[in-house]
């Protein structure tokens, strides 16, 4: 999954767990850039920053990656570059979908 | 199942991460259909843009194939698919 930075979550009180490390608030995006749902807050595991591209991890890996906080989001990288040919119409020969 | 349809390039990201192609996949029903949004896939099949591919989207056997019992990975792509018959 990946998220857009668009900003920082600021919590005095907080589980141990996750004394020292930094919230983001990330905005999933399609590969495209466009929005692909609402914004949530996630543990910052690579050092991002407002505006950058990132890779997220969900529930189970989030935890896993972030030494089991208690987090349902991780950022565990950051994206130079998404890379996405342009797009062309495939046939269904192309696709691997055909008669016996 | 999913069809490839680009790549990520990340020089900042975990460890477990090191040496591993990313690609963006987009999951397809049985029929050859969009199905849900896309994932971001470790490449383990060596697949490239445009093919059809099978996915691991379970966690727990995408950190078993890769032997990294603490990589936070979606998904992995584990086959290229040549055709299928329906």
């Amino acid at each position: 999954m990946t998220g857009r930075i668009i900003g920082v979550c600021v919590a005095t009180q907080k589980d141990p767990k996750l004394t020292g490390r930094k919230l983001l608030v990330v905005e999933p995006i399609r590969s495209d850039g466009t929005s692909a749902g609402k914004p949530a807050i996630a543990i910052d595991l690579v050092g991002a920053g407002a505006g950058e591209t990132v890779l997220l991890a969900k529930s189970r890996d989030a935890s896993l990656a972030s030494d089991d906080s208690p987090v349902d989001l991780a950022v565990i990288a950051i994206a130079d570059a998404i890379v996405t040919p342009p797009h062309r119409p495939i046939s269904p020969a192309e696709r691997g979908f055909g008669p016996c | 199942m999913g069809r490839v349809t680009g790549h990520m390039v990340a020089t900042v990201k975990l460890g477990c991460f090191r040496g591993e192609k990313l690609l963006i996949v987009e999951p397809l029903d049985p029929e050859g259909r969009p199905d849900g949004p896309e994932v971001v896939a470790c490449d383990r099949a060596g697949a490239g843009v445009g093919d059809l591919v099978l996915l691991l989207q379970e966690g727990g056997s995408c950190r078993a194939v890769m032997n990294k019992m603490d990589a936070p990975v979606e998904a992995l792509v584990i086959a290229v698919i040549d055709r299928i018959n329906l």
